[in-house]
């Protein structure tokens, strides 16, 4: 795991010891800290040159938070800056492919010049995000589905107009109700919102696929199927389309038929 | 968290500047009457220390105890028995306060309201000055909400710009 590129001496201690199962994503930054601690990759000086570093960044955005209005915040507040702080430098560090690349980089180049790069990442992906959702309105669904509207013409714009990539890059600030088949929840902030829009995006790519009027009326069998009323339920088009499409093929039919006859489903019994 | 401690602690090298400047204040206070010793400014640092940390609040300058200083040393009903006490009390009740008008007030404007009541309400009683001001944040508080109340109607009309 790269230790091929560390001297002998060093070899012994450090060969394999980047852990990346102890890495985590949320806290990259931390955990990789820690874990470079631990393999000796890092010396205690260091990490406190680094925190010290952070700690620096920090005071001044405190000061660009309260416009100079104050000189002190709830430790509430400069733990969410921080938090925030983390989050960007965390983008940066996580683009490296191997663990033991962005160790060096904190080692070697001025904490604030990293930071910078994860705003440069963080505000990049926003903006990405931003595109992505123009594309969704414009190819959304006509469904009668509240969750699946809320979250496009309410939950999104909300996120979209608060986001704050200073101050709370971490924060994912929106309800988003609509729940996805496929869901990385571990996620947070605005990389969160943008795979969420990614994959609602192909989502909506598939139901566009099927004829309309056939989605609606698959709608409402489902409704009724469910006994509920599908209007106000949480439940994802896409993996309903997808199983009936699916089924569809296993009793005989073409994939884009989602009204599944009397007759496909005896075949199927 | 720690952070309140760990600003602290970072400050370190700032600290003895810090006691310097505020030792440099007995200059002009010493016309009132007033005076700081050393021991005291140390003393008077520990105590705002913890106030910092048992109100949660992370401080990144000396200002707040300057500014306390300079106004409250005018005051005819602080004499030097009571003065570094007083100063203790007034930075207790200043981080209480921040606190409880939600960092919405600058710090000076309520620097100039506590001796604003402190002058001409309470006549110098500290006891009086937290009550007061006490009032005063609960009605901020009231009407903050009511603003926020009312802006939250006209921030779900507002236009997505992108």
């Amino acid at each position: 795991m790269g230790s091929e590129n560390l001297n002998g001496r060093r070899e012994l201690t450090v060969q394999g010891s980047i852990r990346k199962s102890r890495l985590q994503r949320n806290q990259f930054t931390i955990s990789l800290m820690n874990e470079g601690l631990r393999a000796e990759l890092l010396t205690s000086q260091e990490m406190i040159r680094i925190q010290h570093a952070f700690m620096q960044i920090l005071q001044e955005l405190i000061k660009k938070y309260t416009q100079g209005e104050s000189t002190s915040v709830t430790t509430e507040t400069a733990e969410s800056i921080l938090t925030s702080i983390m989050y960007a430098t965390d983008a940066y560090l996580f683009s490296f492919e191997e663990p033991q690349q962005a160790i060096t980089y904190l080692k070697t180049i001025d904490v604030q010049q990293i930071y910078e790069r994860g705003v440069e990442k963080v505000s990049q992906c926003f903006g990405e995000t931003k595109q992505l959702y123009k594309e969704i309105t414009a190819n959304k669904l006509v469904v009668p589905v509240d969750a699946y509207n809320m979250t496009i013409d309410e939950s999104l714009p909300v996120f979209l107009r608060k986001y704050g990539i200073i101050f709370d890059a971490h924060n994912t600030m929106a309800s988003i109700d609509y729940p996805l088949a496929l869901d990385d929840m571990r996620l947070q902030g605005v990389f969160y919102m943008k795979q969420y829009l990614e994959r609602l995006k192909l989502e909506n790519e598939f139901c566009a696929l099927f004829d309309q009027q056939e989605l609606l009326d698959l709608l409402v069998h489902y409704g009724r199927e469910c006994r509920f009323n599908y209007r106000i339920e949480l439940f994802n088009i896409y993996e309903l389309m997808l199983n009936n499409a699916i089924f569809s093929i296993l009793s005989g039919g073409d994939p884009d038929e989602i009204r599944i006859s009397q007759s496909q489903y005896k075949r199927l019994e | 968290m720690y952070l309140s401690r760990i600003f602290n602690s970072l400050n370190v090298s700032l600290q003895e500047q810090y006691m310097m400047e505020l030792l440099e204040l007995n200059e002009k206070t010493v016309k009132y009457g007033l005076v700081l010793s050393l021991e005291d400014v140390q003393l008077m640092m520990a105590a705002r220390s913890q106030v910092l940390y048992s109100y949660g609040r992370v401080e990144l300058s000396i200002e707040v105890t300057k500014e306390l200083i300079e106004l409250f040393s005018t005051s005819s009903f602080i004499q030097q028995e009571n003065y570094v006490d007083t100063l203790n009390e007034l930075h207790e009740i200043f981080y209480y306060l921040k606190n409880e008008t939600e960092d919405r007030i600058n710090d000076m404007k309520l620097l100039d309201k506590m001796k604003e009541v402190f002058e001409e309400d309470c006549e110098g009683s500290l006891d009086l000055l937290k009550g007061r001001l006490e009032g005063y944040a609960e009605e901020f508080r009231r009407q903050l909400m009511k603003k926020e109340s009312l802006l939250e109607g006209e921030d779900d009309d507002w236009d997505l710009k992108i």
